[in-house]
């Protein structure tokens, strides 16, 4: 099949990445960016389905209050390792190591990361870090809350799991710092001649964002999950009051790294959001140097923010009012950034294929996860919302309404030049769609929970939430059900998906120039760096062909 | 607030989502306000966001005949300060309000001596020891009376959280906490423990029952004591049996160590030169680092005294109690 | 480096010997040193946060108990520490100097210096197992297994030894153990690296045009040195 748009010699086409090497070893020794991304991307996608079986645990047991469907510890242990497993193991390295790992070279014209060994080092060290999660399952699982606070995580009647928990973290999160460390190496020194900063497509802005934080924040994480596992063993009196120590230091270093965590999870998210908004309306992003600028504000200002965990932690009032201000400031820069999503879309020509529709979801279910973040920087309304499902509805609007769809929108956008093939638009329409109607469903009820005054973490619950509670596992079905059909989608694409042009979408940022899915150097012929969001020169042939460069650059 | 701009509150407060607790503690109204106050802003820009959404793709949809976008700037100064400013605007106003609200929240209304609580929690449930040595598994209060909670923890972090109050503190081992308001209307209302902290953690609940006067509280008070003994008795059999009573008197007779009579609250000069006001973080300081703080005109030789939670909880409402 | 380039275009002949080590992905070996350092510097920040925490635990604890830390460190011997802090500064030295020798091609020197590094680090470890042993030996451990020996507190100074022996000092061994514990580790990670770069100086991989190794190594081994500069004072010294 005639790999079009490929930059090669028109008629000699190039084996693709799919093929270059057969074998189990060629793909679990690989050094090849594409092929990292795709393995991350297989380990992350289970991370997702284990993390939503246990979610589904959850939501059927509290479709009493009573509970009934399993014993308070086992609920317990359901909602730590949903809680771990889809932070650790599914939306703080989804975006970044399943989509980036595979996108970043080909964005900006390189053959591969700065350093394709240490790439290959930090996916087995997910891979590691991801088995002794499950692990935890084996010797009895972890009942701490996915937040781990002492004393009650390292009382030694919790048994080993917290040590395989906290060595899993450490693992995850070493893969995490090696993956920042090689996002900014290439994007800031491996981008193709012609291709300055304000040229870069807005992914990769996000990305270096994103990579600034996994390398500054994560080793504060690293290193409190070895004291924990240090105080577990020996005693040290760092963090457990009868042995000396402080447990709310243990909250201190905890949040330090999981507050800027969270930008981990949507900087991404966001630079997704840019690309999909821009495409879907053939028009350039409105704003650019704003958005741009808004990713890096992000960063830096999240790193500032973190006693707003610990409102109620007994710290003092002015660090109270001090976090309080700067949390409320960090909101800006998001507002900054969907205001210029929205003004993107004005005048343009808006195409409604699933990578759009999901993106359309976000705007209005992050727009609610943003704004219910209002509710808890302000100090006011924070203290009674704190520990409520107020808060695990915020959240689950941002990672879940955030990530999880942008993740969805990107996979969808990327998929042909993942795989070679188109997915299927029904489908993927109609999942994107009861992914929203669900979403809502299951959420929207949490947040009156937590105002009439239901806690987190609560395996009963007082009977006047029933219904609340009701209408939440019921669009926990439907969320699901959409996720099934999303997922089902994809991986039938493999098989009866049709092939994919180098360009289906008539986007310009270069790895559309590569071909579907591309060779293994990516570009037989080294790219010049061009405008990311100039669509003035394409045009669009047929669905097979997709659409090519009216300058006759490239078939 | 001026009466208007509470009225107006309160009327965008009925209108909007409800399922708020009803209100009984002198901030819950604050509470509330500033609540009202972030739905609206919020559902505007909600609103405004979604409904653009919603019109520029009816209006701006790709069609056979509308294939290409219409000609338009790629960005705008002018907007991007515009769309910064105002939420900065607002950011600044719900920052102002929220943390004046906060302040009430934090501070005790100025009044006679204060209702004070010793709160306790533990896997899983709630103790409370109030003034006059009576314990109970309810929180008992008076409605009107400024009051204090002093909360301990002999485990783990459990978090108080009375949602009718519009309040939450946790309690932390190893340190002593506070909650402070004044409850507002006679009546029931449930506790619940809001930091998780084990199997039973969400049948961790109480109740704080608010007696309409002092009267009721005090009749309630007499009423046979609670198991176990008062706080006071505690404390007095710590002090005796502990190894306090050989260095620190309860007469006023400086001994080896400070006398322990009339220094609650007091303003303590230290070796050197500092004071430190006599509190129950101060005491807990003395008892576990002693060598910490010196008081002045004496030797650092007190070595440190472990003692569990609740014997040290004793101890501070022993001297608070040998008070003037 | 990934794959290597291992011949020119089309006569096979070999290539000067920097470009062996050319990655594919690298369109010149300038851009892949630059990139190179980039990366270890990044790495580097990474650890100067990872033992922030600790510093910052440091911190906490020494405001909340200072008592406690003036007290606990007469345990510690400074002149030891002073050694230490001698035998890894001149080690930062023969570090900065085998990258000079990789850059002038100078082999021999090289090896010398590399050597050199390596059997400084060594010291520095057998004195750390000096001074370990000795605080084992004598109860003092970290947390609640810290009690020490009559004999050890009778070397304390008199000022000292007329205290109380606090009941947390167990709290400033941890916190002593978990850092000077983790700084070793480093430095024997160091040791580890400098063995490899010998092993890869032995044959003839550094000169002139590829000296990138030599150079993020010894950055590596500049932080770790810098850490126990600033370990020394805090913990021998005041």
């Amino acid at each position: 099949m005639h790999s079009g748009g490929d930059l090669t010699v028109p008629g000699a086409p190039q084996e693709s990445y799919l093929k270059h090497g057969r074998g189990l070893r060629s793909w679990l020794f690989t050094l090849d960016h594409k092929r990292i991304g795709i393995m991350y991307l297989v380990l992350i996608v289970v991370s997702l389905i284990l993390g939503g079986v246990f979610a589904m645990v959850l939501r059927f047991h509290l479709w009493n209050p009573s509970g009934g469907l399993v014993s308070n510890d086992t609920y317990n242990k359901m909602f730590t390792l949903h809680g771990a497993v889809m932070i650790f193991l599914f939306v703080i390295p989804g975006i970044p190591s399943a989509l980036g790992n595979f996108i970043v070279p080909l964005q900006v014209g390189a053959k591969d990361v700065a350093f394709p060994r240490v790439n290959l080092l930090s996916f087995w060290l997910f891979a590691a870090g991801a088995v002794l999660f499950i692990a935890t399952l084996v010797v009895g699982g972890l009942d701490t809350g996915w937040t781990i606070y002492p004393p009650y995580s390292l009382e030694s009647s919790r048994g080993l799991g917290i040590l395989l928990a906290l060595t899993g973290v450490f693992l995850a999160g070493f893969s995490s710092i090696l993956t920042g460390v090689n996002f900014i190496a290439t994007i800031h020194r491996m981008r193709a001649p012609g291709m300055g900063w304000f040229d870069l497509p807005l992914f990769l802005w996000a990305l270096y964002a994103t990579g600034i934080i996994q390398i500054f924040a994560t080793p504060v994480l690293g290193i409190t999950v070895a004291l924990g596992f240090l105080e577990r063993l020996f005693h040290l009196g760092i963090f457990m009051p009868e042995y000396g120590g402080d447990p709310v230091l243990f909250q201190h270093f905890f949040w330090f790294y999981s507050h800027p965590a969270v930008y981990i999870m949507i900087l991404p998210a966001m630079g997704i959001v840019s690309e999909v908004v821009s495409v879907f309306s053939r028009k350039p992003i409105f704003g650019y140097r704003f958005i741009a600028r808004s990713s890096i504000a992000i960063a830096v200002i999240g790193f500032l923010v973190w006693g707003h965990h610990m409102f109620v932690s007994g710290q003092s009032k002015w660090v109270n009012v001090i976090f309080s201000f700067l949390t409320l400031l960090v909101a800006i820069p998001s507002a900054i950034k969907t205001f210029n999503w929205l003004a993107t879309m004005y005048k343009g020509a808006i195409v409604l294929k699933t990578p759009m529709l999901y993106v359309l979801s976000f705007f209005g279910i992050f727009g609610v996860g943003g704004l219910t973040g209002l509710f808890l920087g302000a100090l006011a309304t924070d203290i009674p919302l704190h520990d409520t499902y107020f808060v695990v509805a915020h959240f689950h609007f941002v990672m879940v309404g955030g990530v999880l769809i942008a993740f969805l929108a990107g996979l969808h956008y990327w998929w042909p030049k993942m795989t070679g093939r188109m997915y299927d638009e029904r489908l993927g329409r109609a999942s994107a769609i009861l992914i929203f109607l669900g979403f809502n469903l299951t959420f929207i009820p949490q947040f009156f929970a937590g105002l009439a005054g239901m806690p987190r973490r609560y395996a009963t619950y007082a009977v006047e939430h029933q219904a609340l509670n009701r209408f939440s596992t019921a669009g926990a079905v439907v969320l699901t059900l959409g996720l099934v059909i999303a997922l089902w989608g994809l991986v039938a694409s493999l098989r009866r998906g049709a092939r994919a042009p180098a360009n289906p979408w008539g986007a310009a940022s270069l790895e559309w120039s590569a071909a579907s899915p591309p060779a293994h150097d990516n570009f037989a012929i080294a790219p010049r760096g061009r405008k990311p969001y100039d669509f003035t020169g394409l045009r669009r042939v047929s669905d097979e062909a997709g659409w090519v460069h009216a300058e006759g650059e490239g078939a | 607030m001026s009466l208007l701009a509470v009225r107006i509150a309160d009327v965008l407060l009925a209108a909007g989502p409800g399922y708020l607790p009803e209100r009984a503690s002198s901030v819950a109204p604050s509470v509330d306000h500033v609540f009202a106050f972030l739905f609206w802003v919020s559902a505007f820009f909600l609103a405004l966001i979604v409904s653009l959404t919603i019109l520029f793709v009816v209006r701006y949809r790709s069609r056979p005949s509308r294939r290409d976008p219409e000609p338009s700037p790629s960005h705008d100064n002018r907007l991007e300060i515009l769309w910064s400013a105002i939420p900065l605007v607002l950011v600044f106003a719900i920052f102002a309000a929220s943390t004046k609200v906060y302040y009430a929240m934090t501070e005790l209304e100025p009044g006679d001596s204060p209702l004070r609580v010793q709160v306790t929690g533990r896997k899983w449930s709630w103790w409370f020891d109030h003034p006059s040595g009576k314990g109970a598994n309810q929180l008992h209060l008076v409605a009107g009376r400024p009051t204090e909670l002093v909360l301990a923890s002999t485990d783990v972090i459990h978090s108080l959280y009375v949602p009718a109050f519009r309040l939450k503190q946790d309690a932390v081992p190893g340190r002593f906490t506070k909650m402070v308001f004044t409850p507002t209307q006679p009546g029931t209302y449930p506790i619940l423990c809001a930091e998780y902290c084990g199997t039973n953690h969400s049948t961790m609940g109480a109740v704080a029952v608010v007696h309409p006067d002092q009267a009721s509280f005090d009749e309630w008070a007499k009423e046979g004591l609670a198991p176990g003994a008062s706080l006071v008795e505690v404390g007095q059999q710590v002090y005796a049996e502990k190894g306090c009573v050989a260095c620190h008197s309860v007469d006023g007779t400086p001994g080896v160590g400070p006398s322990f009579k009339g220094i609650w609250g007091k303003e303590e000069k230290l070796a050197g030169g500092n004071t430190v006001k006599v509190d129950e973080a101060y005491i807990r300081e003395s008892i576990v680092a002693p060598a910490a703080k010196i008081t002045a005109g004496f030797d650092n030789v007190m070595p440190p005294i472990p003692l569990e939670e609740r014997e040290m909880q004793g101890i501070v409402a022993y001297i608070q109690s040998l008070k003037d | 480096m990934s794959e290597r380039a291992t011949s020119g275009a089309s006569t096979g002949e070999a290539l000067p010997a920097p470009a062996r080590f050319l990655a594919h992905h690298f369109s010149s070996m300038e851009a892949q040193s630059e990139t190179s350092k980039l990366g270890i510097w990044l790495f580097l920040g990474s650890e100067v946060l990872f033992f922030s925490g600790l510093f910052t635990a440091y911190g906490v604890y020494r405001a909340n108990h200072y008592a406690l830390f003036r007290y606990a460190h007469h345990f510690l011997d400074w002149k030891m520490g002073a050694l230490n802090t001698v035998v890894l500064v001149t080690s930062s030295l023969s570090a900065a100097w085998s990258v000079r020798c990789a850059q002038l091609g100078q082999r021999r020197a090289l090896n010398l210096t590399l050597v050199l590094t390596l059997l400084l680090a060594g010291t520095f470890l057998v004195v750390k197992y000096f001074e370990y042993s000795h605080k084992l030996h004598n109860g003092i451990a970290w947390g609640a297994a810290c009690h020490p020996s009559e004999h050890i507190l009778a070397t304390l100074p008199p000022a000292a030894r007329a205290q109380p022996v606090p009941s947390d000092l167990g709290t400033f061994f941890s916190i002593y153990y978990l850092m000077t514990g983790l700084h070793g580790i480093h430095v024997l990670v160091g040791m580890g690296l400098y063995v490899w770069l010998l092993r890869r100086a032995g044959r003839g991989d550094f000169g002139p045009g590829y000296y990138v190794p030599v150079d993020s190594v010894a950055l590596y081994w500049h932080l770790v040195d810098m850490i126990w500069i600033f370990l020394f004072p805090l913990f021998y010294l005041i």
